[in-house]
């Protein structure tokens, strides 16, 4: 067997290169986005879309909320000219309108707007900080398990958080970083917020899934709120129904390394 | 649709069930499943009878003794508005009769109490004490009247399924305590834990009595997780639920939305297309595949066996990808719907699933032969987190955990539905009901699970994956079952005359098996509290709802 070397054992500069390198040709985080044809303006994908998604602007422009889309696919079954395809989706952002984009109907252009690349992204301090090592704490505030599903699968041998310096802690007193879930239930808030308020700062909150986006599919209800900004503050927002550890992994990469 | 004959005493109801196997029976068939099985994706299956309300205690224990009947679910339904009462249903598994028995009684609007059966069959505690929290309905006799579903914080007299509810209200909160049941004497301390807990998993919060490391007596403290689902099916429309369907718990996405379409279809009487049955067939075994393995492995992880551990979580990782290159969404979501499948898969896809099947195969056996051939393993798996079959039958214990104590159950075979009601199944049982029997059970069932997607895919043929016109509808309601990973889910529905969701109950098999889990620690250590919990694979969102 071929001798190991330290470099391979560590690697502290792994970049979103990395992990763009083991995607698939699935990469398993579909999202609607036009696919160049002419969108008729019938309305059809605002009225199915179950989470309101989807909202037609001054009859000129179709805007897509990332944040709420659960990929549940209705708005490209639904949509009669086929200007609707499951695209790669969208990685994290740190605000929710980031995650918002609006689509001319004349032109629907299957490019998502991308944020000019600088050489020398500049990482707020807070961010910073954790550049190379994340103790993590999940807390799970009413999810349907399968955000918690794909965040367990980080640490699997194919994903491998850890060489990343992303570890998955025990307790909110060893964590950097609080992961939440699903849309804040009535009965989990007193322990989303005593879990927040027990975490050091400084910390990060990020919010996973579509649920904990936006309050998703199930959010304001009597019983759920509208997603976790409602209660604490949030840095990071991973749509989707749910993200894929691929998914959270970039964006947490990204996150790190200034890029979103 | 219900029998209309007058019902008495429990030979009323073995002649209704008959009656109305006779009816069947006169349709193509060899097995009472059969001919059905192939028109409308069920058994015998469902069969709803009227009954008077007085007349409950005693018919329910003659199920239970005389047709050995367990009990599954009991529901309630606000029918003020049309029917001036609530109406009570409860299911009963009769497997001898492949028969799901539908017992509706009404509980008249201005006395709001049924007679509570939770002494006798202890089955009923937890779906009683659900009722009389959403519905505001008593089980007079209940030995346990606290809240279950919604916290003290929630106002006495705030009843969410009662048609007066506000659904678009904030709930004010009240003082109150959840009161724990003391266990007192020298020694004795509370240990509690939750509901944030130390591994990635759900909220809920045990709190253990123990002397020592032993545990005497564990309380369950759940539905941190509530998210009012049933409440929320209202008025939905049928692609609407079966999206809330595939969102109630993350690996059972496809059996909950298989149990919701086949409600679905039933009430509107659609035989779904044969492909589309053998197809679903297979996304349910892959689901129960990928969740097992998660079981598996999260059981190495909790003896600290990372070595076995990772295996599985490669082995489970292959299954999920499998499942992403199927539908593009790793837990397949977005792929059923009522009247069939919601889109086609290609064939070439079929062919990379049925060449899966040997390399899972393989990887199973080395898995299984890693995970058995070490003494640290057998030394914390057997004997440990014993649920005998006498506490399991008492309990109403369904799934794995219910076969690994030495009960026959499964839906598959005592329910045939779909592919199943074609495809007869032997039910796999062992009978030591410790964490060594429930995960040596899991691997037979990955096993079976591999056996039966290549049955299903071996003589596919290409055709329709969906039909039915689901537009037109007149009020109808029925009932949808189904083997998820955990055991069976049933999912009742109600529709209105414009084609939406009037009502929708559900009932993970989870809600059944939390409340044995708390027998199965009885004596145990502390520690191998997070192994028992992980044999017994519990969904805290399947059962919080």
């Amino acid at each position: 067997m071929r001798r190991i070397s330290c470099k391979r054992i560590c690697r502290p500069k792994v970049t979103i290169k990395d992990i763009d390198a083991q995607r698939s040709s699935n990469s398993g985080r579909w999202m609607p986005v036009p696919d160049g044809l002419v969108c008729s303006g019938c309305t059809a994908c605002v009225k199915i879309c179950p989470t309101g998604a989807i909202t037609l602007k001054n009859d000129r422009q179709l805007v897509f909320k990332y944040d709420a889309c659960i990929a549940c696919r209705a708005c490209v079954d639904a949509c009669a000219p086929g200007a609707l395809v499951m695209g790669p989706g969208i990685d994290g952002a740190t605000s929710r309108g980031a995650l918002t984009h609006a689509f001319s109907i004349n032109k629907l252009s299957p490019n998502l707007p991308e944020k000019p690349q600088t050489k020398d992204a500049v990482i707020p301090e807070k961010i910073k900080i954790f550049a190379r090592s994340m103790h993590v704490r999940e807390v799970d505030c009413g999810s349907c398990n399968a955000c918690e599903l794909e965040i367990a699968a980080i640490s699997n041998p194919v994903y491998d958080a850890e060489r990343f310096g992303i570890h998955i802690v025990a307790s909110p007193r060893h964590a950097d970083v609080l992961f939440v879930t699903g849309p804040v239930t009535r009965q989990m808030e007193l322990a989303l917020r005593k879990t927040d308020a027990a975490t050091p700062t400084p910390k990060l909150i990020v919010a996973i899934g579509a649920c904990a986006c936006s309050g998703g599919l199930f959010g304001n209800t009597p019983v759920t709120g509208t997603g976790v900004d409602e209660f604490i503050g949030v840095d990071l927002y991973i749509p989707g129904c749910p993200p894929s550890p691929r998914a959270i992994l970039r964006s947490i990469l990204a996150l790190r390394s200034g890029t979103i | 649709m219900a029998t209309t004959m007058h019902i008495r005493s429990i030979k009323d109801i073995v002649r209704a069930i008959d009656n109305k196997a006779g009816e069947y029976a006169g349709k193509a068939g060899k097995r009472p499943g059969e001919a059905l099985g192939e028109a409308l994706g069920g058994a015998l299956g469902e069969v709803l009878i009227d009954i008077e309300l007085s007349l409950l205690p005693k018919l329910a224990l003659d199920i239970v003794d005389e047709l050995h009947g367990t009990l599954q679910f009991i529901f309630a339904v606000d029918e003020r508005s049309h029917n001036n009462g609530f109406s009570l249903h409860h299911i009963f598994g009769i497997p001898s009769k492949h028969c799901l028995l539908h017992l509706k009684s009404v509980i008249p609007a201005d006395a709001p109490e049924f007679p509570s059966l939770a002494l006798q069959l202890p089955a009923m505690n937890w779906h009683e004490r659900k009722i009389a929290d959403m519905l505001g309905l008593t089980p007079v006799g209940h030995p346990d009247p606290r809240r279950l579903v919604l916290h003290e914080d929630w106002p006495q007299g705030v009843y969410p399924w009662r048609d007066d509810f506000d659904s678009k209200q904030k709930v004010p909160r009240v003082k109150g305590t959840y009161e724990f049941h003391r266990i007192e004497g020298e020694g004795v301390f509370e240990i509690a834990v939750g509901p944030v807990h130390a591994g990635i998993i759900e909220p809920g919060h045990f709190r253990f009595s123990s002397v020592g490391e032993k545990i005497l007596y564990l309380e369950l403290r759940l539905f941190y997780k509530h998210r009012g689902i049933e409440r929320f099916m209202r008025g939905r429309s049928l692609l609407e639920g079966a999206l809330v369907a595939e969102r109630v718990s993350g690996d059972e996405t496809v059996a909950n939305s298989v149990a919701y379409s086949q409600a679905i279809e039933r009430i509107f009487k659609v035989a779904i297309p044969e492909r589309a049955q053998r197809l679903r067939a297979v996304f349910l075994e892959l689901e129960r595949m990928h969740c097992h393995l998660a079981d598996i492995g999260g059981a190495a992880t909790d003896i600290a066996f990372s070595i076995g551990a990772a295996k599985a979580a490669l082995l489970r990782e292959k299954v999920m990808s499998l499942c992403e290159m199927v539908s593009g969404s790793r837990f397949l979501r977005g792929m059923i719907a009522p009247g069939g499948l919601r889109r086609d898969i290609d064939n070439e896809v079929i062919h990379r699933i049925s060449s899966f099947i040997e390399i899972a195969l393989c990887d199973v056996k080395e898995l299984e032969a890693t995970t058995f051939s070490r003494s640290s393993v057998i030394d914390r798996f057997m004997k440990t987190g014993v649920l005998s079959t006498e506490h399991a039958l008492n309990l109403g214990v369904v799934g794995p955990v219910a076969r690994a104590s030495g009960i026959a159950v499964d839906t598959r075979t005592d329910y045939p539905y779909g592919f199943y009601a074609m495809h007869p199944l032997d039910i796999i049982t062992r009978f030591d009901g410790d964490v060594a029997a429930r995960v040596r059970l899991k691997f037979d069932e990955v096993r079976q699970s591999l056996g039966i997607i290549e049955a299903a895919l071996g003589a596919i043929k290409s055709g329709a994956v969906r039909t039915g016109d689901f537009a037109v509808s007149s009020r109808g309601q029925a009932l949808g079952w189904v083997e998820a990973p955990r055991g069976m889910t049933l999912c009742w529905v109600e529709i209105d005359d414009e084609a939406k969701i009037a009502n929708c109950r559900l009932r993970t098999p989870s809600f059944n098996n939390w409340p044995a889990l708390p027998y199965a620690l009885h004596g145990n250590i502390v520690p191998d509290f997070p192994l028992v919990n992980k044999s017994f694979n519990l969904s805290y969102a399947g059962n919080d709802l």
